[in-house]
């Protein structure tokens, strides 16, 4: 067990669970995973940023098709790196949780989505996206056609302006009508 | 809280003013681009929430204000950096001016602090003892949220139980066995001398006679005392309320769970059609942490969207029309056929139990428990019988799937109907056998001239006892009682035999006899098996349908079904990470999630019926139970009412029950009905309006912009 690592004090424990959806056994079961991650030497836990590949390693994520954006998305570093400190890796972990709201979960969604950051999906976005779920060979993703006729369907179920995109109001309307997404929408430790 | 306040001055309007801006920039934030350049900004608009006025009802609502902020920050979808300067700020500002406030305002905030503290302390407590935590996510883990939700639903049956079982145990089993006559004394509670010779043997134990059918797990233990104990705790009463308060609060919190989920998924009635959006966007399951099982939900998805871009294209059918409605027909007719057949074979069984018992003495092992067995395999093996025939339909997977819980529901909701209805007819027959109390007396007026005069009066003793006897024995509802735990035990058995030797010998029998087959036993037939969530979630309901047809006759079997369920889990989720592997295709029931809880609720409704029927219908044994006595069970509400209320609360109870006030008020929910329906209605045309108007707005606007350009090309040429 990592008795070298600094414990959380009360303080920031109490306001972590004003700021996030976490029960107090999950923010400490976050550290202790969090610390695991740490390099030997690190003692202050709350202040290093943790690279995108020793995140990738944690089996919650490792098998997620959209791990690097989830990193992306939530990494508040100044390089675009990816890396994670614990209060974003606490952010991860709350919008991800089980009493998290519709709107937040979507809200991420929607980023996590966006591969170009550019606030709407476009017609590159959901391609990359689909290429995601299939998978990278080439028996199991879809043929050009398929895919046209894939995101043409998408586009008419969903954009409501008709403006060829789907930005974020159009995409929370569609989500909040889907009966999984809650129960999908969940990274538990 | 009062917001109407006289404006003291200009600086309450232009406060709101300001904190309606706040909230409208905020709102904003969200949905604009999320670089935190604007990180700058939001200072200075938080500065401007400081008020400046002195009047204290402004105060106080400002620093309500504040703290609504505080309590919705977790809401926002801000990184940490920038929640954590927010609440500095609201946390600042409230600090600073709740010094200020008046007395009672100041005691309103602290108890509403101490109330937030207490109720946080409290979640954090209450979540420990949530079970099997670990379990459900090492499942989530390996298959995916379809398969957990079974576990889930699973657990939400066991707290229920457990609540039951606490309302039963506290309020009749514990002062029955504190207070009331202990085990011997009275009729009711003693074994009768012609069945004490074999009340220890094995089979009596089994078929729940001898010291169980006389002890507390059974109607027929409890005395008719009105008051018990020295602090006179009235225990038929207690029994009646109970036994309605066991529905009432089933109907309560299921109501309850199906409202907060519909009103999660806001479209459960609503006609719009997402499905290629659902298929990309919701298609991923982040709770699989398992590389076998991410290929496979990978591969799943990919058939998924094949599948629906096909259903698109609506390609043709290859087998003939005709051969396949004529298939259809009779996969139909052969299914009607075998729920006809199994309802009759129910209702034939418990008549020959009957007849059984009238003629023979002793019964065997198995005359004594036909009933219960023969309806637990019946529903062991009819669903698998009804998949078989579904394969000569040839229906898509989902439509199957649909036919197939239909089939299955029918098929257990006719069970316990002609179980029931068979077990009511015998009660008919044993509650209206004349009783044979005033022959003796008759006999005993015999002249005492007879010669022989010592032995007739002897034998005629005898025959007293004897007639005495066999009616104490026709309890009718200790035998409902009794049948419903023979079936709920004898199907607990069916359903372990099951597990065991459908998927656990499968699965051994797959692994380790596939090198020594010719063909490969892992990918062709008979493979490992497939988790069946709809069915199993079905049985689950039809189990606690059974509980809740019993729960009446039988105060303990609350508490057998939670030791059940616990069984149930830990057999079921050993059962599926050893034996079982990840679904290949899953398909939904129903888009809502509502589709399982309102199986649940029409289950309980028609469960209820028959213990109202029986109550209202039939007279409460002679010599058993606490209602004993009575003409009817209901009796004892008004007979309390009548002798322990004062009396202008009678009259006023016959009044509201009387039909002047009851038919108005049916009339009156009607109408209420009515116009819900009216309102849901017109909000959904609003709805299409809407969208209507956001596509005009849009087209507006593109044609104001082409024209505008076209305009300023033409001026911007001459």
């Amino acid at each position: 067990m990592g008795t070298t690592a600094s414990q959380l004090d009360k303080g920031m424990l109490s306001e972590y669970q004003e700021l996030t959806f976490l029960t107090k056994q999950e923010i400490l079961l976050a550290y202790k995973r969090f610390s695991e991650l740490l390099p030997k030497e690190e003692t202050n836990g709350l202040s290093y940023r943790i690279p995108m590949n020793a995140i990738l390693e944690l089996p919650e994520l490792k098998t997620n098709p959209f791990n690097k954006r989830i990193c992306m998305v939530f990494s508040t570093s100044d390089s675009h790196d990816g890396s994670l400190s614990f209060d974003d890796f606490l952010d991860l972990l709350s919008a991800f949780s089980d009493s998290a709201t519709l709107e937040i979960k979507s809200h991420y969604a929607f980023r996590i989505f966006d591969f170009d950051d550019d606030g709407t999906l476009g017609r590159q976005d959901l391609e990359k996206l689909v290429n995601c779920l299939t998978g990278g060979t080439v028996d199991t993703s879809l043929t050009p056609e398929e895919m046209k006729q894939l995101i043409d369907n998408i586009l008419e179920e969903s954009d409501i302006d008709k403006d060829g995109t789907v930005n974020l109001s159009e995409f929370q309307h569609v989500i909040s009508r889907s009966p999984d997404f809650v129960s999908s929408f969940k990274i538990v430790l | 809280m009062s917001l109407v306040t006289p404006p003291v001055d200009g600086s309450r309007s232009s406060s709101a003013a300001r904190r309606h801006r706040s909230v409208r920039k905020s709102s904003r934030r969200i949905f604009s681009s999320y670089q935190d350049h604007q990180q700058g900004s939001s200072d200075d608009e938080d500065k401007e929430e400081r008020v400046d006025s002195n009047d204290p009802e402004e105060l106080f609502q400002n620093i309500q204000f504040q703290k609504e902020i505080i309590a919705n920050i977790r809401s926002r979808p801000w990184p940490m950096r920038r929640k954590l300067k927010v609440l500095k700020q609201a946390r600042e500002i409230v600090l600073k001016y709740e010094g200020r406030l008046t007395r009672t305002r100041g005691y309103q905030t602290a108890g509403a602090d101490l109330l937030k503290k207490i109720s946080r302390l409290l979640y954090n407590v209450v979540v420990l003892f949530i079970p099997w935590e670990v379990r459900i996510k090492k499942i989530e883990s390996h298959f995916g949220s379809g398969v957990a939700s079974y576990f889930i639903f699973l657990r939400w049956l066991f707290g229920i139980n457990i609540v039951l079982t606490i309302m039963t145990g506290a309020f009749v089993v514990l002062p029955e066995l504190l207070a009331g006559a202990p085990f011997g004394t009275t009729r009711s509670k003693t074994i009768p001398k012609e069945h004490m010779a074999s009340a220890q043997d094995l089979d009596t134990i089994w078929s729940l006679g001898g010291y169980l059918q006389y002890s507390v797990l059974f109607y027929g233990y409890y005395g008719r005392v009105r008051k018990i104990g020295s602090a006179g705790y009235r225990l038929p009463l207690a029994y009646f309320l109970v036994g309605m308060a066991v529905f009432a609060y089933s109907f309560i919190i299921l109501l309850r769970k199906m409202a907060r989920n519909s009103r999660l998924s806001l479209a459960s009635a609503s006609d719009e059609n997402f499905t290629f959006c659902w298929r990309v966007f919701c298609a991923w399951d982040y709770l699989i942490g398992n590389p076998e099982a991410a290929e496979s939900k990978g591969a799943a998805i990919v058939n998924n969207i094949r599948e629906a871009i096909v259903e698109e294209q609506q390609k043709k059918r290859e087998t003939s029309l005709a051969v396949l409605i004529s298939l259809r027909i009779l996969a139909n007719i052969l299914v009607l056929l075998s729920l006809a057949g199994s309802i009759y074979i129910i209702y034939f069984v418990v008549d020959r139990s009957q007849k059984l018992e009238q003629e023979k003495p002793e019964l065997t092992l198995w005359e004594k428990n036909e009933v219960s067995v023969v309806v637990s395999l019946i529903t062991m093996i009819a669903p698998s019988a009804f998949e078989l025939v579904a394969q000569l339909e040839m229906y898509h997977p989902r439509t199957s799937l649909r036919f197939q819980l239909a089939r299955v529901l029918v098929l257990y909701l006719g069970n316990l109907y002609s179980l029931i209805i068979a077990l009511l007819d015998k009660v008919n027959i044993m509650s209206s056998s004349i009783p044979w109390v005033t022959s003796p007396i008759v006999c005993l007026q015999l002249p005492p001239s007879l010669s022989n005069w010592s032995d007739s009066s002897s034998f005629l003793m005898a025959a007293f006892e004897k007639t005495n006897r066999s009616q104490q024995d026709q309890c009718w509802e200790t035998y409902v009682g009794q049948e419903m735990l023979k079936l709920s035990i004898i199907d607990m058995i069916f359903t372990v035999a099951s597990i065991l030797l459908i998927d656990f010998i499968r699965g051994l029998v797959v692994r380790y006899l596939s090198d020594c087959c010719c063909w490969d036993l892992e990918s062709k037939f008979p493979e490992y098996g497939e988790f069946k969530i709809a069915e199993n979630v079905l049985h689950l309901i039809y189990n606690q349908g059974m509980i809740w047809m019993g729960a009446f006759f039988s105060p303990c079997l609350p508490a057998f079904n939670v030791l059940k369920l616990i069984g149930l889990m830990y057999l079921r989720s050993w059962a599926v990470l050893t034996c079982n592997v990840p679904h290949q295709q899953v398909f939904r029931a129903s888009r809502s999630n509502n589709f399982y809880l309102a199986m649940l609720l029409f289950m309980l409704f028609l469960c209820m019926l028959p213990t109202i029927f029986a109550i209202a219908r039939y007279k409460p044994s002679q010599h058993c139970g606490p209602f004993s006595g009575q003409e009817k069970i209901y009796d004892i509400i008004s007979e309390t009412v009548a002798s322990d209320f004062p009396l202008w609360f009678s009259k006023v109870m016959s009044y509201v029950s009387s039909p002047v006030v009851v038919l108005p008020a049916v009339l009156l929910l009607f109408m209420l009905i009515y116009y819900l329906q009216a309102i849901a209605r017109s909000l959904k045309f609003t709805n299409n309006q809407l969208r209507l108007q956001l596509q005009t707005v849009r087209f507006s606007r593109e044609c104001l912009e082409s024209v505008s350009r076209c305009s300023s090309l033409f001026f911007h040429r001459n």
